[in-house]
């Protein structure tokens, strides 16, 4: 008799109030051990050094909120196999009323138990023989021995991840085996706007320019006829390298043009990006630097935008090269910081009308398609301007990196034809008729603010699904994209992105849902299923992610469910629940 | 490479020190643009502030990043062009970027100068090896052949593909005149640059091995005059002339699109443009015969003119008449660019024969139909061409004839001859020869350059000093045996071993110090050159190369004059028996 979660859910009800008050109300019948306690101050003081000004230091801790919650959080459950728990902290678990519904999630600080078999990992509905030394994988019941440092399990000391109430658990990467990467936030900024909007635009990224976290990594693009990479990095003046709005630029193109390789000679085989591929980091930081080493010039390059200088005839509209603009953020990103959380944040005021991507031309002769037009599959330009947004996709899914959009204008922008580009990558929309709105200004900040309602913006994520062989995974509807790994787990029915049991999450946040659908696997008979070994099956979610303070972590939630058979199922469901 | 050796320094101060020299006036603007494996753009336009830099990394497919504020009216940007002049050699001090676009620099330059027409001047320094134009050092590639390279044509001296030539054509049709300056270390390929700067009215300056030392007063100087000289814009010129003759030719740096006009993006007052006629009918006994130069021009302060000139001369039948009118330095200059033109598609051994074969007949002529009474034992030379056989012994043995010299050193002559006046065509080959030890001594006074020598080795003193120049290049050849009074007069030092290889003529407080800067100045007034002055030593390369000039001493594999003169008179005989 478990109460049913979901992954979403526990994250959605974490900032709830209720919730909050829920956990400090578990806290009291287990304060945490004095070793654990005396945990945390090194880490706080290694977290804040005092050298840091006392304005940083403030951002800093409220950034770091929700850290400090894990870092409780941790404190409550065994720190791990090496270091058992006194033996107060065993008791059998509470009758089921006491039972906390949302509890605190903890973080364990090594790697996780995996089956040999399955690579589940060790998880509360695992059975345990503590004589053995023996678990038996609930999913494939395979028997697993302990590795020695869970030597000194036993039922009156449990590893974290065995405790029946920590359903989902978060495994973080040490410093010894992982470093901490910092985000990388690339401005795309469209110029082809009356002078009012680009005020109001000024004005907006100003604030999130104070608002930036201070390690992170921050390019600018700016984009109207022709697409602008100002160079933040600049020594004696200010530099931008300009591409024609008419062309794509690949990733190939963009280390031939941009002098990656200045004074060395290019490797003519593989794939070649990143600094771990020859790429200096004196060439990276031309165009990517940290917040705190280029907020003057950032703030220069905000206030000297200018509409954009080509003239635009007055039965024309403007030259707006949002595709090109696209393309160029995406493959500096794929050259600078390939495999590190990048999001592309794009502003857009207006329809493009030149280069790929776009979806109308610049005559006002001819008007913006309409969801009719798209409906009886009649705008000239749409096939081909998401053909080229999905290979957009393709790319940053395949880097890592999210696209975000804020369209804010009176006319149609054309965020259905980025739709593809902005859902495989996790991205934002934000749809506004200006950038005056408080709708956009109010967006825009909630996602830098640290505070106890951030969003909690991360990076890179990776979905695995394990369940028991009874189930197959039809897909996932929501902002993901398939890694395409063919697995027995995978139903022949696609509903979504499936036919694997691996996805991609580009970007991911505190809000973030997915909606799962499954199947029964077919056997001879129907009747056959009230006959299975076990009347529990179980599903396992893995959640690998780039943390929003720069670790890597891995989340894994493991849940079960009940058979329920016979021709009266759905009544019988239902008195369950 | 550029910075390096100083060349980019050199450009910008000669740019930087000329800029003040140019023209008054609303109509002068001036715009500037630096390049290596990308083209850097500078917008002048904003007053108070930095210039901003933009970079077109595409040199495939090259575009203006602006289409104002890239070039400015002159008295709008000055200050703001000075301190970027300034700025240049050091922003680009740690430039370790080898690869020159200069083909993609010049069709930028181009675009951006388009709607008004105008003067290119590219500075140069390595072989072009990236983008739209790039070369390769075809010299390597050429030297197995170099032991036939008597007996057949050079495609080395020919512009590598049609891709330079293409451009040009482009660049005359919207009144661009490119000027490029070769400061250079190595094989740059002349023969394939030199297409755009022939074809649009400019010149080839060609400093090698440029010196950072030495060069850079002569850079300035040249580029001081390029822009300061007489000259206009947006020229057409077309010959006529009366019934019984027509254009055949032209010959000099224009664009000709049709058989009756030349056009020239700019004409100046160093430019020559030859032309030759041909008889289509016969010319009526002691009538005129006109001939009319009309020249459609803009001036520099806007004004659009016609230059007419108007000649008429008497018709003769007597073939006396036409030897006592000859004039020697034309008909010279005409041999000597139809020599020129032969370059690439003849080998030189043919040429050789073919401007001997020309004198031979020239005088057999007359000694065939003037002087047929005179002893045949006598060689009869016209008193009006008793020198035509020295000048094309001279040919014979210059840099563009002689079989022996560097490919690039070649290519320039030609390109020199292309456009080179009457008055500095005997000199570039026939050099002036002038001792400069023994000014004060002299009783020469009433002339300010004193009696040129005759260019044998008779004439050189191991203990003279001698100044050699052609309108181009000064030689200044110091004997072994030279006094240390000498010595420390003319070039501040006490011995031979302290002379510098790279001369630098200063002016020292002493007579004879200031009679040889007298007189290599009012050479260079005369010639409208600086003169690029290069120290000869005996037994040195540099010595070796001062010989080269001596046309009368027999050289390898060349006639003395005497042996010449008897080698004309013999084929003059056999030909009247």
């Amino acid at each position: 008799g478990w109460v049913r979660r979901s992954c979403g859910g526990a994250e959605a009800k974490r900032g709830d109030p209720k919730a909050a008050r829920r956990r400090r109300r578990l806290a009291g019948p287990w304060p945490p051990p004095a070793a654990a306690a005396g945990s945390r101050p090194p880490a706080r003081r290694r977290r804040w050094p005092p050298s840091h000004a006392v304005e940083r230091r403030r951002r800093r801790r409220a950034l770091s909120g929700d850290g400090g919650g894990g870092g409780g959080g941790g404190g409550s459950p065994a720190p791990g196999p090496l270091l058992p728990p006194p033996r107060a902290l065993a008791r059998p678990p509470p009758p089921l009323a006491l039972v906390p519904r949302f509890p605190d999630i903890p973080v364990l600080p090594y790697s996780p138990l995996r089956c040999r078999m399955c690579r589940s990992i060790l998880n509360p509905f695992s059975i345990v023989d503590y004589v053995a030394k023996i678990w038996v994988c609930p999913f494939c019941f395979q028997r697993n021995h302990f590795p020695q440092h869970y030597s000194s399990i036993s039922e009156s000391n449990l590893p974290a991840e065995l405790f029946p109430q920590y359903t989902t658990v978060e495994y973080i990467s040490t410093a010894e085996t992982g470093p901490v990467v910092p985000p990388v936030f690339m401005f795309v900024v469209d110029t082809c706007m009356i002078e009012e909007e680009i005020g109001y635009l000024k004005s907006a990224l100003a604030q999130v320019v104070e608002l930036l976290p201070d390690n992170s990594l921050v390019g600018f693009i700016t984009f109207g006829t022709y697409v602008q990479v100002h160079e933040l990095g600049f020594g004696l003046l200010p530099k931008s390298y300009v591409f024609k709005g008419t062309k794509e630029v690949t990733k190939d193109e963009m280390l031939d043009q941009m002098c990656f390789f200045a004074g060395k000679r290019k490797p003519t085989t593989g794939v070649i990006a990143g600094t771990r591929d020859g790429l200096s980091s004196e060439s990276i930081a031309r165009f990517l630097l940290p917040a705190s080493e280029c907020e003057f010039v950032l703030n220069a390059v905000i206030e000297e935008l200018q509409k954009d200088p080509w003239p635009v005839p007055a039965d024309q509209r403007a030259s707006r090269c949002t595709g090109a603009a696209l393309s160029v953020a995406a493959s500096l990103l794929g050259v600078c910081v390939p495999g590190s959380g990048a999001r592309i944040m794009a502003f857009v005021g207006g329809p493009s009308t030149e280069g790929p991507g776009s979806i109308v031309s610049k005559s006002l002769l001819e008007p913006i398609r309409s969801h009719k037009d798209l409906d009886k599959d009649s705008a000239p330009l749409y096939d081909k301007a998401v053909k080229f947004y999905d290979q957009i996709a393709k790319q940053l899914v395949h880097q890592g990196h999210v696209l975000d959009v804020f369209a804010c204008a009176v006319d149609q922008v054309g965020v259905a034809e980025m739709k593809v580009a902005i859902e495989k990558t996790g991205g934002i929309v934000v749809l506004a008729e200006s950038f005056g709105h408080s709708v956009f200004k109010d967006s825009l900040l909630r996602i830098f603010q640290s505070s106890d309602n951030d969003l909690g913006l991360s990076f890179n994520g990776i979905l695995e699904i394990n369940c028991s062989k009874d189930v197959k995974i039809q897909g996932i509807i929501g902002p993901c994209a398939s890694l395409e790994k063919k697995s027995p787990l995978s139903s022949d029915t696609v509903i979504g992105q499936g036919n694997t049991s691996a996805w991609k999450m580009c970007g991911l946040d505190k809000k973030t849902s997915l909606c799962l659908v499954y199947d029964i696997a077919k056997k001879d008979g129907s009747n056959t299923i009230g006959q299975a070994a076990s009347n529990q099956f179980y599903f396992q979610f893995l959640t690998y992610y780039q943390h929003h303070e720069g670790q890597m972590r891995l989340r894994a939630t493991t849940i079960s469910r009940r058979w329920v058979s016979g021709s009266d199922s759905v009544q019988a469901t239902y008195r369950w629940l | 490479n550029a910075i390096q050796t100083g060349s980019t320094a050199a450009a910008c101060s000669a740019i930087s020190q000329a800029i003040s020299d140019l023209p008054e006036g609303p109509r002068t603007m001036v715009g500037i643009a630096t390049f290596d494996s990308a083209i850097h753009f500078y917008s002048l336009k904003r007053a108070q502030q930095q210039p901003l830099m933009l970079i077109v990394p595409d040199v495939q497919d090259v575009y203006t990043p602006l289409q104002k504020d890239l070039i400015l009216p002159v008295s709008e940007c000055r200050e703001n062009l000075e301190q970027l002049l300034e700025s240049i050699p050091s922003m680009f001090e740690n430039n370790r970027v080898a690869d020159s676009a200069f083909g993609a620099a010049m069709k930028a330059g181009f675009l951006a100068m388009k709607s008004t027409g105008g003067k290119l001047l590219v500075f140069q320094s390595v072989l072009p090896s990236l983008g739209v134009g790039s070369l390769s050092a075809r010299e390597a590639e050429g030297r197995a052949n170099v032991s036939t390279g008597d007996k057949e044509p050079h495609k080395l001296l020919q512009p590598v593909d049609k891709t330079l030539k293409t451009m040009a054509l482009e660049f005359a049709e919207y009144q661009v005149c490119v000027d490029v300056f070769l400061t250079t270390q190595s094989y740059v390929d002349i023969a394939s640059i030199s297409v755009v700067p022939n074809t649009t009215g400019g010149r080839v300056y060609y400093y090698y091995p440029f010196s950072a030392r030495s060069d850079p007063a002569k850079l300035f100087n040249d580029l001081r005059w390029n822009i300061s000289r007489p000259q206009g814009f947006e020229a057409v010129m077309r010959v006529r002339c009366s019934q019984g003759l027509q254009v055949q030719d032209y010959f000099g740096n224009f664009c000709k699109r049709v058989p009756t006009d030349i056009d020239l993006p700019s004409i100046d007052s160093d430019k020559t443009i030859m032309v030759t006629f041909k008889h289509d009918d016969k010319l009526q006994e002691n009538s005129e015969c006109g001939f009319q130069c009309a020249l459609l021009y803009t001036t520099v302060y806007g004004q659009r003119r016609i230059r007419v000139m108007n000649l008429s001369l008497p018709c003769t039948n007597m073939l006396s008449n036409l030897f006592r009118y000859a004039d020697l330095e034309t008909q010279f200059t005409c041999f000597l660019k139809q020599a020129a033109n032969g370059i690439p598609t003849s080998t030189l051994l043919h040429l050789r024969e073919e401007v001997t074969n020309t004198c031979i007949n020239i005088l057999q002529s007359y000694r065939k139909y003037c002087a047929s009474v005179s002893s045949s034992g006598q060689l009869i030379l016209p008193e009006a061409l008793k020198l035509l056989p020295l000048y094309t012994l001279a040919l014979i043995k210059s840099i563009g004839l002689r079989n022996e010299g560097r490919l690039d050193d070649r290519s320039y002559w030609i390109s020199l001859v292309s456009s080179v006046s009457v008055l500095l065509a005997v000199p570039l080959v026939f050099p002036r020869l002038i001792p400069i030890h023994d000014l004060t001594s002299r009783g020469d006074d009433e002339s300010l350059i004193p009696s040129p020598l005759m260019l044998n080795s008779e004439n050189i003193r191991e203990d003279g000093v001698y100044l050699l120049e052609n309108g181009e290049d000064g030689l200044i050849y110091v004997g072994n045996v030279v006094e240390p009074t000498i010595l420390e007069q003319i070039f501040g030092v006490s011995s031979l071993a302290a002379l510098p290889s790279q001369a630098v003529l200063e002016q020292f407080d002493n007579e004879l110090s200031r009679k040889v800067n007298e007189v290599i100045n009012e050479i260079r007034r005369q010639r409208c050159s600086y003169l690029r002055l290069r120290l000869c030593r005996r037994g040195e390369p540099s010595g070796d190369f001062f010989r080269s000039f001596l046309t009368e001493d027999k050289a390898p594999g060349g006639l003395s004059y005497v042996e010449f003169l008897v080698h004309v008179h013999r084929q003059i005989q056999s030909k009247m028996t």
